[in-house]
């Protein structure tokens, strides 16, 4: 399984790559390669249980605090977008089934490490200018839902379809993620994955604002910088 | 007696290493506090409760952007708008209903107010902690309870006029459980004593000249 692991990883440093360059939205051809890819992986599912014990045992997070945007930023291209995507891959199936059940969702999602690693890759060249750690988070996530990295069970970008709750679901587990990913972690007195939902819980405290300042870049990053520094 | 409202086992300055009154207003330690005071309450009655995270997380946003809106600018005010901040506290739990009593003992006795009414008493107890809590670490004053803690007519009066009349009178309430004297007149709105001395002079000028009008 690491070998895989290791050759698909590869692969997705190749392509996306290739796909920094392309202009959007993606072809045709890039698109059935991101899918052939992320077909290989694990699909969402409700079983919280089983997600949050991959999840606490995921290589990828034991041991190495990458897991946190500050250090995934001092990673160069294109390891940090491969990293990020994994990052955001991993912690986003906990989230998304936290938030499915906390709402009585039944629909099914499907996570795409490849669009958050590609995402990453297309906009990481812009962060050098920026100033605050909310801003950058605002650009991902705005890209992250763009992009599509979380989708329907029709293949959908979940984060536009017409159905609200599939939407607003999409929305808030990614604000949820990347929250997660820039506060502050070291005094937890409960624990990593606690503090995940804690994330998801303030997001959906926030739902009707979050779901608001998705569009205007200054809200969103304003929500982001509020929401950080009140967990 | 009421005085075990006031037992607790918050330790919020040593576990987040700041001060309780900034500690508190960050989702993580606002949660362990309430959780250690959910310990206490159900060991001391032997009840046991049933808590939603969402919820909580929604009185905590709720009452954390009413404290940034109202909080003063001046120094001198902060111990005051302590006392009123814990009543937000609690008006924002009473709103949200974050907590629901599984189990309470069997008592036929309704003259306590815990099996009178377990969440209220689960709240107040909670603000009057984390008021005392704050007073004392970082104003060093003190909460003396009022007597009419321990009456369940008050407890009645107060489930009563936050339930039907209106969930602001969640702050004087509070303030009369901590021996405080309450404001009934606009109970939601932060208004510093020394604006209500002013306030009231002027209300006393403005009746004298009603009352004794110039020829």
């Amino acid at each position: 399984m690491r070998g895989a692991r290791h050759i698909l990883l590869s692969i997705r440093a190749l392509v996306i790559n290739v796909f920094k360059a392309s202009p959007t939205p993606l072809e045709k051809a890039g698109l059935t390669l991101v899918d052939r890819v992320d077909q290989i992986y694990e699909k969402v599912d409700r079983n919280t249980s089983r997600m949050a014990h991959r999840y606490l045992d995921s290589e990828l997070v034991r041991g190495e605090n990458s897991a946190v945007l500050e250090n995934i930023l001092k990673h160069n291209d294109p390891g940090a977008a491969v990293l990020f995507g994994a990052v955001a891959y991993e912690h986003l199936k906990p989230v998304v089934s936290y938030i499915c059940d906390k709402n009585d969702y039944e629909g099914h999602f499907f996570i795409s490490e490849m669009l958050g690693a590609i995402s990453y890759g297309r906009i990481s060249s812009s962060f050098g200018q920026i100033e605050h750690l909310h801003e950058i988070a605002a650009l991902i996530i705005d890209d992250l839902l763009k992009i599509g990295m979380i989708r329907t069970s029709k293949a959908s970008n979940a984060a536009i379809v017409s159905q609200h709750d599939a939407r607003l679901i999409a929305r808030l587990s990614i604000f949820s993620l990347m929250i997660w990913l820039i506060i502050e972690r070291e005094s937890t007195p409960q624990g990593e994955q606690a503090l995940l939902f804690d994330c998801c819980d303030i997001a959906m405290a926030q739902s009707t604002i979050i779901d608001n300042a998705i569009d205007n870049m200054k809200d969103l990053s304003d929500i982001i910088s509020f929401t950080s520094r009140s967990i | 007696m009421n005085t075990d409202l006031i037992r607790s086992n918050l330790k919020i300055e040593e576990q987040s290493g700041q001060p309780a009154r900034k500690a508190l207003r960050r989702l993580r330690w606002f949660k362990e506090s309430f959780y250690n005071q959910i310990n206490i309450v159900s060991v001391d009655n032997n009840a046991s409760f049933k808590t939603d995270n969402t919820r909580l997380a929604e009185c905590f946003i709720c009452w954390l952007k009413e404290f940034e809106l109202k909080k003063p600018n001046d120094p001198a005010l902060e111990l005051e708008f302590i006392r009123h901040a814990s009543g937000m506290m609690l008006k924002q739990l009473l709103i949200q209903k974050p907590v629901e009593a599984l189990h309470t003992p069997d008592r036929k006795d309704r003259s306590e107010a815990f099996t009178f009414w377990p969440e209220g008493y689960l709240y107040v107890s909670y603000c009057l902690n984390v008021r005392k809590l704050v007073m004392d670490k970082d104003f060093d004053e003190s909460i003396n309870l009022d007597d009419k803690i321990d009456q369940i007519g008050t407890w009645w009066s107060f489930k009563e006029n936050v339930e039907t009349e209106r969930v602001d009178y969640a702050i004087p309430f509070l303030d009369i459980f901590a021996g405080d004297e309450p404001r009934f007149e606009a109970p939601g709105e932060f208004i510093p004593s020394s604006e209500l001395v002013l306030l009231d002079s002027k209300r006393q000028s403005t009746i004298s000249k009603i009352a004794s009008p110039k020829k």
